[in-house]
């Protein structure tokens, strides 16, 4: 179960790439498998980061498969029980887990070291191809681990704002999409026979992305794909996702409840684009924006008014083609009013004057400073080349992207901040009732969302 | 700015230096100017090939000791400033105090800087720069461009020679202390319990309160009392400046001297004036909250460590760090005591617990299990402190102890070992010098099943403790 954070862009992530790694490379298994590939000279950790696109299901059944189909996989396979299956993992020192980072995708990951990966592979393909899902294990999942994490998720007051802005700006997606609240269905564990049923119709190979990284080569990187999910059936194309209508909405929510700080979010949309100058400029802006301790939003909410402790401003992708734009603040009671009128201010004037060149210098020396976290590098590429392909980006574009970085102007970022930054921007507020805050529609709960008739 | 709750688990791993044991002989800490023992030794450097270069250790002219780090290939320099003053000095009912003068002393004016001091330099004008406080400690952080030494030291030097935040700033900073405790533990319904049974604790005894302070005792904090508690804990002759990175041994100390040498003495202060403060009576405390999503119970057990010879403490402390991995398993090897113990009842949702050295005397272990409703609360407390008591060496797999052998292998024993600036810092402010690191290692190669068991069975035992039960209410 994903708790809701703020996600920056991927593509941020590209940023961190070191010297140490090439070029990312695309291709296709001999027996059909799509791939990202890229090396990392450094090291013996591998990560193999995988996707199903899978066609449209009933919404319910969905949040349920997503809570199962992958997570379940190790809880036996192939007729090993889940201890068999855990103990191998761990003589193996692999680390399972899921990840699906866009609406109609599901997947998950492995690690491991280089020198294993003859052994990891069968048993990875057991893993994903001979699932158990026996019925007990299904049952513990969903008492111990789902129940406690949909509770805490729906209360989560961040999450709570969000599935207010999803009903309000993204109605499509509002009833479905892993953003919007854990229901008692969501989460109930689907039967055993219904998991193998959609696990054979849905989990192909032919829909199936695989995205590699580590010290090894291309080919055996090809070659464990093809070992690991090889045997998966060819499953009929599922249809592309329709993109979400987004709703801008220039308004203000408030949702009451007794929270001890105010939490603030700025929503809007931004259009993905192909253009690596615009994608870097809208990076670079929204860094400007919210994120550390140089942007406008920290000067002016901390360091003028005292009033929040941090500030963090940043997108994350919602489907293929759109970006959602969000800024975070929590605030101090006694100043959210003015503290709001600020955010909103400092936008503002982000829309009209832009940002000046040594904001841009500063945020582009931050994008590009080589990072010292070699731990979790691999990992990284690897989630950020999945991601990348599964929005069906050029492979190249993080490089692009990078160069982007290196090479704009700040005339050019200022154009594109007037042209493409929203204009209509949400904002939701929780606060107590006693605290004022001008809302053009004030709710009890994000189940009300409703009742705004926007 | 930051206020590090408990304490981290120090799990020092970085490669042994190369060059096997004859490298090892030549590592000594240079003291002073010994020219022709830093010839020999730069010699038998060079015909050694890929060596570190030996740490230097001094003391500057004001009393602040001077160490530094050479990890390979490191391209920023880290500076870390620790000063010995943290929670546990926290007057009564003003906890969190420490934290605050640490927000006080690194706040950037920024708007609120006078019109005559426009050309003030934020303390992140260099680099990365932050703070943390823990209970015994508070660290000041930069990392910075070689050739942003002098200015970056002279610039921290500048913030903690005197307390310089104005009535405005130190409001200011004072609702945004208030701001970052609700932002951490705010939403969280278990945290904020835990800081209520900490905070009732350390009343007692401040090494087992809370660093952060709670709403009520910072909503007390003002610059007067600020001003007070950095005259008395800032002296220089108490602190480390820890430096890391590619460095020029020579030019980095007098640069240290130039710049951290000048921050003015003040008078001492003995720390230890006074009684040992009592061990405290266990703290119970049980509430119904709405924000609390499943039922809760939180525990801090209390242990006082191992007194006496250095061997015997840094022997506790490897089996403390055996335990822990007992505790939590290995990802990579054997299923841990908490995975099987969550297991091996249908009532438990998740237990979690992690056992760490607050400081040279206190050892705590901090747990908390989400359970079923109808679960009993009073059996779920004791869960895990009977498991530890019942603990055999059937119980420690051998896969442990080699992986306590790795670790051995792994572990710095002196600075220039030390992969960077920060393990050192760790080190330091759990109240140990660099002249026993060297043992832990050794505390480590000769741990057996029968000393973890051991230890296991004290932790079951604990001094004191703080217990919370929580319970959704609608």
């Amino acid at each position: 179960m994903s708790s809701f954070k703020l996600a920056v862009a991927a593509l941020l992530v590209l940023t961190a790439s070191t010297p140490a790694s090439s070029q990312a490379i695309e291709g296709k298994t001999p027996k059909g498998i799509a791939y990202r590939y890229q090396r990392v000279a450094a090291g013996e950790n591998v990560a193999v980061y995988f996707g199903w696109r899978y066609g449209s299901a009933n919404e319910v059944m969905e949040r349920a498969l997503l809570s199962y189909v992958v997570p379940a996989m190790t809880f036996g396979a192939g007729g090993e029980s889940k201890d068999a299956i855990d103990r191998k993992l761990r003589e193996l020192q692999v680390t399972w887990g899921t990840y699906s980072p866009l609406e109609r995708t599901i997947g998950g990951f492995a690690t491991f070291e280089r020198p294993k990966l003859d052994q990891v592979a069968p048993l990875l393909a057991q893993i994903v191809q001979k699932p158990n899902y026996t019925a007990k294990d299904l049952d513990d999942r969903y008492k111990k681990v789902l129940i406690p994490a949909r509770e805490k998720f729906n209360r989560e007051p961040l999450n709570q704002l969000q599935f207010v802005q999803f009903a309000l700006n993204l109605p499509d997606f509002a009833d479905r999409s892993r953003w919007a609240p854990l229901s008692e269905a969501g989460i109930k564990s689907p039967s055993r026979e219904k998991l193998i049923e959609w696990h054979n119709a849905a989990l192909g190979r032919n829909n199936l992305i695989v995205s590699v990284a580590g010290n090894l080569s291309e080919g055996d990187a090809g070659s464990f794909v093809d070992r690991v999910f090889g045997a998966l059936p060819s499953v009929p194309e599922p249809p592309p996702l329709p993109e979400p209508t987004y709703k801008a909405l220039n308004k203000v929510i408030k949702i009451e409840r007794n929270v001890p700080q105010v939490y603030v979010r700025l929503y809007g949309v931004l259009e993905r684009d192909d253009d690596p100058i615009k994608t870097a400029a809208l990076v670079i802006a929204l860094g400007a924006f919210g994120n550390g301790n140089e942007s406008n939003l920290y000067k002016a909410l901390r360091e003028e008014l005292g009033a929040a402790y941090s500030t963090s401003a940043g997108s994350f992708a919602i489907s293929p083609h759109l970006n959602l734009m969000l800024a975070t603040v929590q605030l101090d009671p006694e100043k959210a009013a003015v503290a709001i009128e600020r955010l909103r201010e400092e936008y503002r004037m982000l829309l009209e004057k832009g940002i000046d060149e040594a904001t841009v210098k500063h945020e582009t020396d931050r994008l590009l400073a080589p990072t010292n976290q070699q731990s979790g590098l691999v990992a990284r590429i690897a989630t950020n080349n999945l991601a990348i392909a599964l929005r069906g980006l050029p492979v190249n574009a993080p490089a692009e992207i990078r160069k982007a970085y290196m090479n704009i102007l700040t005339e050019q970022i200022n154009e594109l901040i007037m042209e493409h930054m929203p204009k209509a921007t949400t904002l939701v507020v929780m606060a107590p009732a006693s605290i004022m805050i001008k809302a053009d529609c004030t709710i009890k709960s994000y189940s009300d969302t409703a009742k705004c008739g926007f | 700015m930051t206020s590090a709750v408990g304490s981290m688990m120090v799990f020092a791993t970085s490669p042994i230096s190369p060059g096997g044991s004859d490298a090892a002989v030549l590592k000594r800490t240079r003291v002073g100017g010994a020219f022709l023992a830093f010839v020999l030794s730069a010699l038998l450097i060079f015909l050694l090939g890929a060596a570190e270069a030996p740490a230097l250790n001094a003391k500057l002219s004001n009393g602040v000791v001077l160490q530094t780090v050479h990890p390979a290939g490191a391209a920023e320099v880290a500076i870390r400033l620790l000063v010995p003053v943290g929670g546990r000095d926290d007057p009564r009912g003003r906890e969190g105090l420490a934290h605050y003068v640490e927000h006080l002393l690194t706040a950037d004016p920024g708007p609120l800087s006078p019109a005559s001091s426009d050309g003030a330099l934020r303390l992140s004008a260099h680099g990365y720069a932050n703070a943390y406080t823990w209970p015994t400690a508070t660290v000041y952080v930069m990392n910075i461009g070689q050739d942003s030494l002098e200015s970056a030291l002279s610039l921290l030097a500048e913030r903690l020679s005197r307390l310089a935040a104005s009535d405005t700033v130190a409001e200011r900073e004072r609702r945004i202390v208030q701001q970052e405790y609700y932002l951490r533990y705010g939403d969280n319904p278990g945290l904020r319990l835990l800081a209520q049974l900490r905070t009732k604790i350390g009343r007692t005894n401040p090494m087992l309160g809370w660093n952060m302070g709670t709403p009520d005792s910072i909503r007390s904090f003002d610059l007067s009392i600020a001003q007070v508690f950095f005259d008395r804990w800032y002296r220089p002759e108490t602190m480390t400046l820890v430096l890391s990175g590619p460095l020029d041994i020579e030019n980095a100390q007098e640069v240290a001297e130039r710049t951290i040498g000048v921050i003015p003495p003040r008078p001492a202060v003995l720390r230890d004036a006074g009684p040992v403060p009592p061990v405290p009576a266990p703290v119970v405390l049980e509430r119904d909250d709405p924000d609390a999503a499943v039922p809760m119970v939180l525990r801090n057990l209390f242990v006082r460590a191992a007194a006496g010879p250095a061997s015997k403490v840094i022997g506790e402390h490897a089996a403390m760090l055996a335990l822990q991995y007992l505790l939590a398993g290995s990802n990579e090897s054997f299923e841990g005591v908490l995975a099987r113990l969550r297991d091996s009842r249908s009532d438990l949702h998740s237990i979690d617990a992690e056992i760490t050295r607050l400081d040279r005397r206190w050892l705590v272990l901090g747990m908390s299990v989400e359970a079923d409703p109808a679960a009993s609360q009073n059996a779920i407390a004791s869960l895990v402190t009977k498991r530890l008591a019942s603990l055999t060496e059937r119980d420690v797999p051998d896969r442990l102890i080699s992986e306590i052998r790795d670790l051995a292998d792994r572990t710095w024993i002196a600075a220039e070992d030390a992969p960077n600036a920060d393990e050192v810092v760790d080190w330091l402010r759990l109240g140990f010098s660099l002249n026993e690191r060297s043992q832990l290692r050794a505390a480590l190669i000769s741990l057996k099943k029968k000393d973890v068991v051991a230890f296991a069975h004290k932790v079951a035992k604990p001094d004191t403790s703080a217990t919370g039960f929580l319970r959704p209410s609608k």
